[in-house]
């Protein structure tokens, strides 16, 4: 089970862009999940499926629309290329971008669920006790949703390292750069090195069951978690006495 | 201390369509001790003061509050919107609504550590919050709030799910209490509390409303809780004023449906004369007329109010004499009602002061009570009313 110098090359890569993709989206997504939480419009349902709209598109034409957005001669490779002088499509930047965009309602859709959850009364209250909105985020609505937000940062992390059609379509397979750890399966079994692609198989089968565990049990308390916070035979159990 | 108001809206019920209506309220309430808001459910109090704090929002606004030092401070009009965290408003809800992820002593300090309470700004940010790190003067507060709320120090450390629903209560309002409101608004605050908890909490909270000489609005539907912590009353009918008076003078007006009520009742100020320990009783001045009642905790001098049920009380027209029945009181029918149900109501002036009493029709006849007639009349049980601060 010895990793190659290019799996190596390949693992690291891979976990920075699900790390980088990761933390970018939770700060993305969590305005993003709250204004939904909130915006009461006809056009709501819009938004959220554009949101959405990567968990059904294939990534394929995902990749395909990115690689022309993200083109050299696009306005926005153009911009990107006149502010860091590189260009973003067949780069980690560019991966970062696509990333992002593919696994966002991964992590918009479990914020958004936490958020709509949050007791309007409790924040009404902290309001009147004076305190600020962003007082009233970081002690009222951090607190009770820390799960779902890492749930979310799990999910997106996880999605991310598990995509193919849309690196395929704008990373370019660049070692180093772009190549991530599915792209270089795919080259083994393309030179029909079957042994290579065991081993890098059965590492990503690994790592997915111990991410999808962490994923399920976080679920898991979330929910049990979610309760009214009114344990009637505590309190029976108190007025009784 | 003051507040002036003016909402004009239209008040959506989420499940009775019917029952939208138009409201346009118009007040200005002053600090002179609680002024309650009286009236049947779903005819727009709590939705008053929600406009008042800011949580609700109505176009046709107008709320300006006016501070001791004679400032005045715009919260809502045409081109101003103060948002409801900057207003120091303190709002205690029907439902407690304690934080469920504090304990009972972080629930407290909330807002003690929010409110930047005049001048000085007791923040405690990294400082574990506990009422030992804060500054002396808020400990004085804290604890004093605490003991008169009844709040023991055993339930600090726990939960709010471990307490009862009174002791919830209890929590929230001492919670509201401890961040040093300009204005106080109750909504329905007692509704979880026994008789005992009323009775512990009742005469506090009135106490300390007269104390810091804040306006004080109490929304609720027990007409019992209104006559014995209130001073001041307002009837709200379909989104409008209908009355605004002294709680005594609303009760005993025959145009208004709350003398008409099963629990009709009426208030007399009187004065503690003194106690009479080895009876167990307190003689009370009115007037020139007394009344003896069950010992009270209150100092010679100070005025209480006095809660006579109409139902309670018995008219004769001679001195009653030999009857077990302690007070007596002369008074002078000023009006009587007219009906042809079985019962009619009485209204009497006793000292300057008004009461009602119902009688049945035939006594009336039988007595031949007319309006100007000199009456005696007798009750038996008083409830005491809240005790009144003396102007100092």
């Amino acid at each position: 089970m010895f990793l190659t110098p290019t799996d190596v090359m390949a693992l690291t890569l891979t976990l920075k862009l699900a790390l980088t993709t990761a933390i970018l989206l939770i700060l993305v997504s969590t305005p993003l999940a709250w204004f939904l939480s909130r915006w009461s419009s006809p056009f709501r349902p819009l938004l959220e499926s554009i949101v959405a709209l990567p968990l059904v598109l294939p990534p394929t034409v995902l990749g395909f629309y990115l690689l022309v957005f993200l083109a050299p001669d696009s306005v926005l490779g153009q911009f990107w290329f006149s502010l860091t002088g590189f260009q973003l499509a067949f780069s980690f930047s560019g991966l970062v971008i696509a990333s992002i965009i593919y696994s966002l309602p991964f992590v918009v859709q479990p914020l958004q669920l936490a958020f709509e959850r949050i007791d309007k009364q409790a924040m009404e209250c902290a309001q009147m006790l004076g305190a600020s909105a962003w007082q009233r985020f970081t002690s009222i609505v951090l607190p009770t949703t820390r799960h779902s937000f890492l749930l979310a940062a799990v999910m997106g992390f996880a999605h991310t390292v598990g995509e193919f059609g849309v690196v395929l379509m704008i990373g370019g397979n660049i070692p180093g750069e772009t190549q991530v750890l599915s792209l270089v399966l795919y080259d083994y079994v393309e030179l029909l090195d079957y042994d290579g692609a065991h081993r890098l198989a059965a590492n990503l089968v690994g790592f997915s069951i111990v991410m999808l565990v962490i994923v399920y049990s976080l679920n898991r308390r979330t929910v049990s978690l979610k309760g009214t916070g009114q344990p009637f035979s505590a309190r029976n159990r108190e007025s009784s006495s | 201390m003051s507040l002036e108001f003016s909402f004009k809206g239209q008040l959506r019920h989420e499940k009775a369509a019917s029952r939208h209506f138009d409201y346009d309220f118009q007040l200005t309430v002053e600090h002179r001790g609680i002024t309650a808001f009286y009236g049947r459910s779903g005819e727009g109090k709590s939705t008053l003061l929600r406009l008042i704090s800011g949580l609700e929002k109505t176009q046709h606004a107008k709320l300006v509050f006016h501070h001791a030092n004679g400032e005045s401070q715009i919260w809502q009009d045409e081109q101003n919107f103060v948002k409801p965290e900057h207003r120091n408003i303190g709002y205690v809800f029907q439902e407690g609504r304690l934080f469920e992820g504090l304990t009972v002593e972080a629930n407290i300090l909330y807002g003690v550590l929010r409110h930047g309470t005049k001048g000085h700004q007791p923040r405690l940010t990294w400082k574990r919050k506990t009422f030992q790190n804060l500054n002396l003067e808020l400990q004085t507060v804290v604890k004093s709030v605490c003991e008169g709320l009844g709040i023991k120090d055993s339930w600090l450390k726990r939960y709010p799910a471990q307490l009862s629903g009174g002791q919830r209560q209890r929590v929230a309002i001492a919670r509201t209490l401890v961040s040093q409101p300009d204005l106080l608004l109750l909504d329905e605050p007692f509704s979880s509390l026994d008789e005992v908890g009323k009775a512990e909490i009742l005469p506090y909270l009135s106490a300390y409303v007269q104390a810091q000489k804040i306006p004080c609005l109490l929304v609720s539907h027990s007409r019992t809780e209104i006559e014995s912590v209130a001073r001041h009353a307002v009837i709200i009918e379909k989104g409008r004023v209908l009355a605004h008076d002294t709680v005594g003078a609303l009760l005993t007006r025959l145009d208004l449906s709350l003398s008409h009520e099963d629990h009709s009742t009426s208030l007399l100020i009187s004065r503690i004369e003194q106690h009479e320990p080895e009876f167990s009783l307190s003689k009370l001045a009115l007037g020139q007329q007394h009344v003896w009642i069950k010992q009270v905790d209150a100092d010679i001098g100070q005025e209480v109010s006095l809660r006579i049920l109409a139902r309670d009380i018995i008219i004769s027209t001679l001195e009653p004499v030999q009857s077990s029945v302690l007070n007596h009181l002369r008074g002078c029918i000023l009006e009587i009602e007219h009906t042809q149900e079985s019962r009619v109501l009485l209204l009497l002036e006793v000292e300057g002061q008004k009461l009602l009493a119902r009688v049945t029709r035939k006594s009336v006849l039988n007595l031949d009570l007319k309006e100007g007639r000199n009456v005696y009349i007798q009750f038996k049980s008083v409830g005491l009313g809240s005790v009144l601060l003396n102007p100092a």
